[in-house]
C-alpha cells in the first residue's frame, strides 16, 4: 500500500511537467525517497488539498476572459461613452448586484479607440441647447470629478485640465450665426464672451486678426484634459461597483424574431436580442451571453453592429433599409514645436477656415489639424498619416492666423476616427423600431468625449427609468433618421 | 479667519472674540467690498457663488486655503475688470491648468504663487505669466526654481546659459 502512494506521488510530479516521462521519474523516486520523503508528502498534501473544492484549480480548463453566460446589460464598446453608461447604471441601481452589467470590449490595448486618440477638448459653444447642455453636465461632472469616482484605497482622480477655452473666430458672413449662439450659449448657462478684432488684438497679440469680424470665447468650463484618465476613473470606479469587463469581439446576435405590421399595412421584422455572441481574441471560441438589454457603444463600428441586426440589410424603401449613418472618418492631430509660440494664453483656437491649435504642456508644443473637405475624406482602413495634408492644407492657414508658426517644426502626429453621423453630426440616442432591446448611444462626430459623462447618464435614465429625467435629449433619437429630420449644428466652422 | 473691507471704509469688518460679526454694514446695503480676505478658510468654487455679485473686488486673499483648486480659479473670471491682486500662495490643489484662468483678470497688478507644490516649474510659469498678464507682478517664484542645478565646479560665466539650457530641457 505504502509503495503504491508512494509511486503516485511522481504522477502528480508529471501534471506539473509533463514531458518527464513516467519511467526515470519514479527510479528517482524510488532511489531517495527516504531523502525527499517529506518533501514528497508536502507535494501531495498540497495536491490533494488543491482538488478539493474551494481553491483554484480544477481539472476543467476554463478559457480566460470568457464573460459571464448571461447580464442584464451588455455594453458593447469599452470607450468612455460605454463606460460612463456602465457608471451611471450602476449608481442608479443602488443596491449591489442589483443590475449584471457586462462592458465588451475588443481591443485590450485601445489602439484604435477614438477615446484615447482625442484632443480631449471640452467646450459649449455650439449652437444646439442639447449640446450646450451635455457639456456643460460634464464640466460639472469633472469639477466635483473625485466626489463621483473616487475608490477607496486609490489615488484620487486626476483630469489634469487646462482652463484655457475655446476661441472660435467668425469671419464677416459667419458673424450673425457666432452673435445668435452666443445668445443660446448664454441663456443656457454658458460663460462666454464675443470679442471685437481689436480686443482680440490686445488680448492676444501673437494672433493676425484679418479676415476676423467676430471672436466668441469660453470663460469658464471649457479647456482642455487627459481623455486616459477619464477613461480609466470611470473604469476603475464602475469595475468597484461590480461591472464586469470582458476583453472580446461581438460577432453576432441571437434574436426572437417576430412579425409587426405597419399603419402602411408593411410587415415588419422585429428582432429581440436574446444572446450576444462574444468571441475571445485570437480565437474562434465564442460565448453566447443571454441578456435582456444591449447598449451600442461602440463608436466607429456602431454600423457594423446595426449591420449584423439586419439594420440597413432590407428593401430601400423600408425601415429595415435605412442604415445607421455612422461610419469612421480618420482625423490627423499634428504635434508641432515652435519656441516663439504664443504663451500661456493660448486658448484652443478654431479658426473659420476649419484649423484649429491648441497649446500642449509648457515647453512650446502644440497640437494642431484640421478636418479635411468632404469629397477628400482619408482612407480609413488604417490609421497612417499624411504628412503632406499638413504641408499643403494647414500650415499656411496656422501661419496665416499666427505668424510665429511659420518657423515650426513638426514633432510627431498621429490619427484617430471619428464615429462619424454622415446624417447631421450629431449624437444618436435611443431605440431602433426593428430592434426593441437596443438602445444606441453614438455618432457623435467628434464630441463623444466631452458629452460622455452626460450622455452615460442620459441612457442609465432611458433603460432603468424609461425616459429622461436630467437633460431631455429627445432631439437626438434616433427616429430622426427613419424620418430624415435632420438637427445640424450651425457651427461655423 | 476671515474679514472684509467695504468700499469707502477703511477698516476691516472682522468676527470679534466671539466669533461675531458686528451688524453696522446692515445700514448701508448698496456698498460694494473692496477686500476680502479668506486665508486659511475652507473657500471652493461652491463657496464663490457668494462673491460673484461683488463687481468691484479689488484684492482676493487666498493664502493656505486647502480646497481652492483649479476651477475655482476658472470662475475668477467675473472679476476681471476689477480685480487688482490676488493672493495665492500655499493653497496645494492649484495647477499650471488653473493658473492658466488667470488670463482673464486683465486688470491685474499683483499675484503671489509662492509655495504652490503642484508647479514643478515656478521659474518657467513665473516667466509666462507675467507675459500673459501686461501689468501684472507676480511674486513668489524665483527664475532658478524648477532648473536643474549644474553642480558646484560649473560656476563660470556660462552657468547661467548652462541652466537655462538644461531647463528647457527638463521640461
Amino acid at each position: 500500500m505504502w509503495r503504491k502512494l508512494f509511486t503516485s506521488v511522481p504522477a502528480f510530479r508529471a501534471l506539473k511537467a509533463p514531458c518527464r516521462s513516467f519511467s526515470s521519474s519514479s527510479r528517482g523516486a524510488e532511489k531517495d525517497f527516504f531523502k525527499d520523503l517529506d518533501t514528497h508528502l508536502r507535494a501531495f498534501r498540497d495536491k490533494a488539498a488543491a482538488a478539493m473544492p474551494g481553491s483554484d484549480w480544477s481539472p476543467i480548463e476554463l478559457t480566460p476572459g470568457l464573460p459571464p453566460e448571461r447580464a442584464d446589460v451588455v455594453i458593447v464598446g469599452g470607450g468612455v461613452v460605454g463606460w460612463s453608461i456602465a457608471y451611471w447604471l450602476k449608481m442608479k441601481a443602488r443596491v449591489r448586484d442589483g443590475l449584471r452589467v457586462l462592458v465588451v470590449e475588443k481591443d485590450p490595448t485601445y489602439s484604435q479607440a477614438s477615446t484615447v486618440l482625442s484632443c480631449g477638448g471640452i467646450r459649449q459653444q455650439f449652437s444646439l441647447k442639447e449640446n450646450i447642455l451635455l457639456s456643460l453636465f460634464s464640466a460639472h461632472f469633472m469639477k466635483n470629478i473625485n466626489n463621483h469616482l473616487w475608490v477607496v484605497n486609490e489615488d484620487p482622480v486626476d483630469l489634469q485640465f487646462n482652463h484655457s477655452g475655446y476661441l472660435f473666430l467668425a469671419s464677416e458672413k459667419s458673424a450673425h450665426i457666432m452673435e445668435e449662439n452666443y445668445r443660446t450659449q448664454r441663456y443656457v448657462g454658458a460663460k462666454v464672451a464675443l470679442l471685437s478684432p481689436s480686443q482680440l488684438k490686445e488680448r492676444f497679440p501673437w494672433m493676425n486678426t484679418e479676415g476676423v469680424a467676430l471672436a466668441s470665447l469660453g470663460l469658464e468650463n471649457e479647456g482642455w484634459f487627459d481623455p486616459w484618465s477619464l477613461l480609466n476613473a470611470l473604469r476603475r470606479k464602475a469595475v468597484s461597483m461590480g461591472v464586469y469587463q470582458c476583453f472580446g469581439e461581438v460577432t453576432g446576435f441571437k434574436c426572437a424574431a417576430n412579425l409587426a405590421e405597419t399603419t402602411d399595412g408593411e410587415v415588419l421584422n422585429v428582432q429581440r436580442i436574446k444572446y450576444v455572441h462574444v468571441r475571445m481574441p485570437n480565437s474562434l471560441e465564442y460565448q453566447p451571453v443571454e441578456c435582456a438589454v444591449v447598449v451600442n457603444a461602440a463608436g466607429a463600428n456602431s454600423g457594423k453592429i446595426a449591420s449584423m441586426l439586419g439594420i440597413g440589410l432590407g428593401p430601400k424603401e423600408s425601415v429595415s433599409g435605412v442604415p445607421l449613418p455612422v461610419e469612421p472618418r480618420k482625423r490627423f492631430v499634428y504635434v508641432v514645436h515652435c519656441p516663439d509660440g504664443p504663451g500661456l494664453d493660448t486658448p484652443f483656437l478654431i479658426d473659420y477656415s476649419g484649423v484649429y491649435c491648441r497649446r500642449e504642456g509648457l515647453g512650446g508644443n502644440y497640437i494642431t489639424g484640421m478636418s479635411p473637405e468632404e469629397t477628400e475624406e482619408p482612407d480609413i482602413s488604417n490609421l497612417d498619416v499624411d504628412h503632406e495634408f499638413f504641408q499643403e492644407k494647414v500650415w499656411h492657414r496656422l501661419a496665416h492666423r499666427i505668424p510665429a508658426f511659420e518657423q515650426l517644426k513638426v514633432s510627431s502626429a498621429w490619427a484617430g476616427f471619428y464615429d462619424y453621423n454622415t446624417f447631421d453630426q450629431n449624437g444618436i440616442i435611443g431605440l431602433h423600431p426593428l430592434v426593441p432591446n437596443m438602445y444606441f448611444a453614438t455618432g457623435f462626430s467628434g464630441h463623444g468625449l466631452q458629452q460622455s459623462p452626460a450622455v452615460g447618464l442620459a441612457v442609465a435614465e432611458l433603460i432603468l427609468d424609461g425616459g429622461y429625467k436630467t437633460i431631455d435629449l429627445s432631439a437626438f433619437d434616433l427616429k430622426r433618421i427613419l424620418l430624415q429630420e435632420p438637427i445640424q449644428e450651425s457651427n461655423i466652422v | 479667519m476671515c474679514k472684509c473691507r467695504f468700499a469707502g471704509q477703511s477698516e476691516w469688518l472682522r468676527p470679534d472674540s466671539r466669533g461675531r460679526f458686528s451688524y453696522d454694514f446692515m445700514s448701508t446695503p448698496d456698498t460694494q467690498i473692496e477686500e476680502v480676505d479668506l486665508s486659511g478658510t475652507l473657500i471652493n468654487h461652491n463657496g464663490l457663488e457668494n462673491l460673484v455679485n461683488q463687481n468691484k473686488l479689488q484684492t482676493l486673499s487666498l493664502p493656505g486655503c486647502p480646497e481652492v483648486d483649479d476651477w475655482f480659479l476658472a470662475r475668477l473670471h467675473v472679476f476681471g475688470e476689477s480685480l487688482l491682486e490676488l493672493d495665492l500662495s500655499h493653497c496645494s490643489r492649484i495647477t499650471v491648468g488653473g493658473l492658466t484662468a488667470l488670463q482673464n483678470l486683465r486688470k491685474l497688478k499683483r499675484l503671489d504663487i509662492s509655495g504652490l507644490p503642484q508647479l514643478q516649474n515656478p521659474g518657467l510659469v513665473w516667466i509666462l505669466l507675467e507675459e500673459i498678464l501686461p501689468h501684472c507682478r507676480v511674486t513668489g517664484a524665483e527664475y532658478e526654481q524648477g532648473l536643474i542645478q549644474p553642480d558646484s565646479q560649473e560656476q563660470t560665466e556660462d552657468h547661467h546659459e548652462a541652466s537655462t539650457h538644461t531647463g528647457l530641457r527638463h521640461l
